[in-house]
């Protein structure tokens, strides 16, 4: 178990210290910062507006909802450039057999990976995080933290599933290249799954609206913690590790 | 070759889909076509997905494999992953669990709303008549939003028994007709063979006591009282008939009631409506409706300025006065058609704030509080509004010191306490204590927290010296609930409920308003009337009739503006700039 652990630790560790030094990654965050900081600013701006325009409004409140249902789509465009490389540059530079043949499990691999890739993101999040925190004391009356907590536990959530997903495309494709566009397709349809139970009608509207990663995250930005929203969270992140360590199992057999 | 297959197969899926997806966000639609080119693509791309990962294991034929058994495993464990994930997430759909961390709970639904639904003897529908116009104005498409969550809320309650549709009347005419709908968002509930309809917009307030209403198996008896000249129930135009078609729609029995010759109000009268009668009462009639009043029988009175009908006696019992004059309104183009501008917040009113009503020739009504008496006013007229005391003058202006200013109330709903005075010692396990009540001070800035609650007035309080002897009359010093004192925003924590058993009476001093007019077409005018007998026929202590619409708070960001501007520098500029550079350096320190 402890060494299961480690192992998890290890690939984690060393993926961390691989962001560090790629250019790439700077220049995601770089965009990440540009983009949710003024997206944020400007919601401030906008619910301000409106309030001084006569509205009644809870300006902090609405800009906290809005910016976050705006990093909906910041999440979904830039979580698979992050998780594009994460096997297919392995792939590229022929050190994917050595890792599907080593004495660390595929799972532990997948795994560690993932938390690193999450965690890359959780740290782009931090000084946004602490922009809004700094935004949001100001709040007359003050706010309480409960709307703020869950949805951005929401936000992680979301980073999450999307990355484990993005993970296991990234263990099919060749290139870095086809992975996103194909992480980008497949969130696509997760994210417009709901459109297709309304026009089905009744079984498909429920089982369609529990896939569809947009309502979810939606309840969870408004600040209602629904277990269901949770679990399916939960259940793509599994999932995504699960198939990624199904695909990198079977290519142990691989014969070119 | 393969593989070049795969590729293009991956992009070919990416295309199709794409272009379904913009097909039908263009177009708006999402019937076949898009969405049958949007599906195909999703289906290549699980081909190619499987494909892509059959080439990870031999390209020969799989039963050569050497990972055939492999390969089986794989295959079964991913089922068996699906399938179990596939449950664990059923059982949360059917078993849910949920907190709501907003302050005031704006995602959840009252206990009173759950309490009816679950006792729900048959099937609700609610049918929402929106259009799903996707150049509706944003607004629009935000409406629809929030009455989706609101009603996937009740139906989360009682899936079996509470279902909702959304429906363009563009598209269905013949149901909106049969529907009586007449603008867009306006909501019809259906029960067994009633139907409601709701125009003032989907809330909890108005939905709950709506469903409570509706079905309720008592059968409820509004009487109109006939014999002096009043509106006609009946007739082409210049009627009640619209309203009273939509109320006996909704399972409101509407029966008319000549006093001078039946001698004795039915006692299966939920509400009396006495609509604008031109010609005086006889005193026995006032009698008779004086009698039923007192035994807490419920009242609404539509009386016109500038006629008395000897209603007096009755109006004195509630300490409520009719102005008599007319009310003029400037802004609006039929001078004597005051509109009203505010709604109170009332089951009634509730969620009219946006919509317009109109009520030509109007008076003023002022109602006071008094002990065991709830004033709520609904309807006030504009700033720019006063109440004409000459009408032969050459000029119809505002003459300060005769003419009364606006806004002025036009409408009122009165809950009263039926165990009033004369003192019924029916002691109360525990009385609220009233210290301020004794002795009464008229000097002491009177605030209505001072009025008792309800029937509580003769009974015991701690502090009274005399408990049984506590005067009502000289509690007088209630705030006169005039049209210059419009209630604060919170009104409904400082007025006292009153508990138990009430009687209600809904005053508005124009009898105009909710008759059959094209020109009350975009209007809540009817709606009005509606709500009100709606609300007086409801059993006092119906619960659905206390819950509280959830307010948004007031909040604002009270930050600085160099503050403000620190901050988005070190967001927008500072942060991206060093993330940037770093990456430069990077990137050049590696070549």
């Amino acid at each position: 178990m402890i060494l299961i652990f480690n192992n998890v630790m290890a690939i984690f560790r060393k993926e961390l210290q691989g962001y560090f030094k790629s250019s790439l990654a700077y220049v995601i965050a770089g965009v990440f910062w540009l983009l949710a900081c003024s997206l944020f600013v400007s919601e401030v701006q906008l619910w301000t507006a409106q309030k001084t325009a006569g509205q009644v409004v809870d300006v902090p409140q609405e800009s906290l909802k809005s910016f976050l249902s705006g990093m909906w789509w910041l999440v979904m465009f830039l979580m698979p450039s992050l998780s594009m490389g994460l096997y297919a540059e392995e792939r590229r530079h022929r050190t994917l057999e050595l890792l599907a043949t080593s004495p660390i499990t595929n799972w532990a691999v997948a795994l560690g990976k993932l938390l690193a890739v999450w965690t890359l993101f959780v740290t782009l999040m931090l000084p946004v995080g602490v922009l809004e925190i700094l935004f949001l004391s100001h709040a007359d009356p003050p706010i309480t933290a409960g709307v703020f907590v869950v949805g951005h536990l929401g936000l992680f959530l979301l980073a999450a599933a999307i990355l484990s997903l993005g993970l296991f495309i990234s263990s099919l494709a060749d290139s870095s290249i086809l992975a996103i566009i194909l992480t980008y397709a497949l969130i696509l349809i997760l994210s417009l799954l709901f459109l297709l139970g309304e026009r089905w009608g009744e079984p498909w509207v429920a089982i369609f609206d529990q896939l569809s990663l947009v309502k979810h995250y939606v309840t969870l930005t408004q600040g209602v913690l629904d277990m269901s929203s949770v679990i399916l969270f939960v259940s793509y992140i599994v999932l995504g590790l699960f198939l990624t360590a199904q695909s990198i199992d079977l290519l142990r057999f691989q014969r070119r | 070759m393969g593989s070049k297959v795969i590729n293009f197969l991956s992009w070919f899926s990416v295309a199709l889909m794409v272009a379904g997806f913009s097909a039908g966000f263009v177009s708006g639609q999402w019937f076949s076509l898009p969405l049958g080119v949007m599906l195909s693509g999703v289906v290549l791309l699980g081909i190619s997905l499987v494909w892509r990962w059959q080439r990870l294991s031999p390209s020969n034929p799989w039963w050569q494999w050497r990972s055939t058994q492999s390969g089986t495993n794989a295959l079964v464990a991913t089922l068996a992953v699906l399938v179990i994930l596939g449950l664990v997430n059923f059982i949360v759909v059917r078993y849910p669990y949920r907190a709501d961390f907003t302050e005031q709970k704006t995602y959840s639904l009252a206990p009173q709303t759950l309490n009816v639904l679950s006792a729900l003897p048959n099937p609700v529908e609610v049918l929402v008549f929106i259009g799903n116009d996707p150049s509706a104005s944003d607004s629009q498409s935000q409406i629809v939003l929030q009455n989706q969550l609101l009603l996937k809320e009740y139906q989360r309650q009682q899936p079996n028994k509470f279902k909702f549709r959304f429906i363009d009347p563009q598209a269905e005419p013949g149901l909106a007709r049969k529907h009586n709908i007449r603008n867009l968002g306006d909501i019809s509930l259906v029960y067994d063979q009633r139907m409601k309809l709701l125009s003032s917009g989907l809330s909890e307030v108005t939905l709950t006591p709506a469903i409570a209403l509706l079905t309720n198996e008592r059968k409820a008896t509004a009487y109109m009282i006939q014999g002096h000249n009043e509106v006609p129930l009946s007739g082409f135009t210049e009627s009640l008939a619209g309203a009273v078609n939509q109320l006996k729609m909704e399972g409101i029995t509407v029966e008319p009631l000549n006093l001078s010759l039946q001698q004795q109000i039915p006692d299966d009268a939920d509400v009396l409506v006495i609509a604008g009668p031109k010609l005086p009462l006889l005193e026995a009639e006032v009698t008779l409706i004086r009698d039923f009043l007192k035994k807490g029988g419920n009242l609404f009175l539509m009386l016109d300025p500038e006629v008395d009908v000897g209603l007096k006696p009755i109006l004195e019992a509630m300490s409520a006065k009719l102005d008599g004059r007319l009310i003029v309104d400037p802004k609006h183009a039929r001078l004597a058609w005051p509109a009203a501008l505010t709604y109170g917040e009332h089951p009634i009113t509730e969620s009219f704030s946006q919509k317009l009503s109109f009520f030509p020739f109007a008076q003023a009504v002022d109602v006071q509080e008094q002990p065991g008496q709830q004033v709520t006013p609904l309807l006030q007229t504009s700033e720019a509004s006063w109440a004409e005391t000459d009408l032969t003058g050459q000029q119809i202006q505002l003459d300060q010191g005769r003419d009364r200013k606006g806004p002025l109330t036009i409408g009122v709903a009165i809950k009263r306490s039926i165990s009033a005075p004369p003192p019924a010692p029916k002691e109360k396990p525990s009385p609220p204590p009233k210290p301020s009540l004794s002795p009464p001070s008229p000097n002491s800035s009177p605030s209505p927290t001072a009025s008792p609650t309800g029937e509580a007035v003769p009974s015991a309080s701690p502090t009274a010296p005399n408990s049984e002897s506590v005067p009502s009359p000289s509690l007088a010093p209630t705030p006169p609930l005039s049209t210059e004192s419009v209630p604060p925003p919170t009104g409904e924590s400082l007025q006292p409920e009153i508990q138990g058993e009430a009687a209600r009476v809904v005053i508005i001093g124009d009898s105009d308003f909710a008759k059959d007019d094209p020109y009350f077409e975009q209007t809540v005018n009817r709606d009005i009337f509606v709500n009100a007998v709606s609300w007086l026929i409801m059993d006092g202590d119906d619960p659905t009739l206390s819950i509280r619409p959830k307010r948004v708070i007031q909040r604002t960001l009270d930050i600085s503006d160099q503050m403000r501007m620190l901050l988005s520098v070190f967001g927008i500029v500072l942060l991206p700039l060093t993330a940037l550079a770093t990456a430069a350096a990077l990137w050049w320190q590696r070549r």
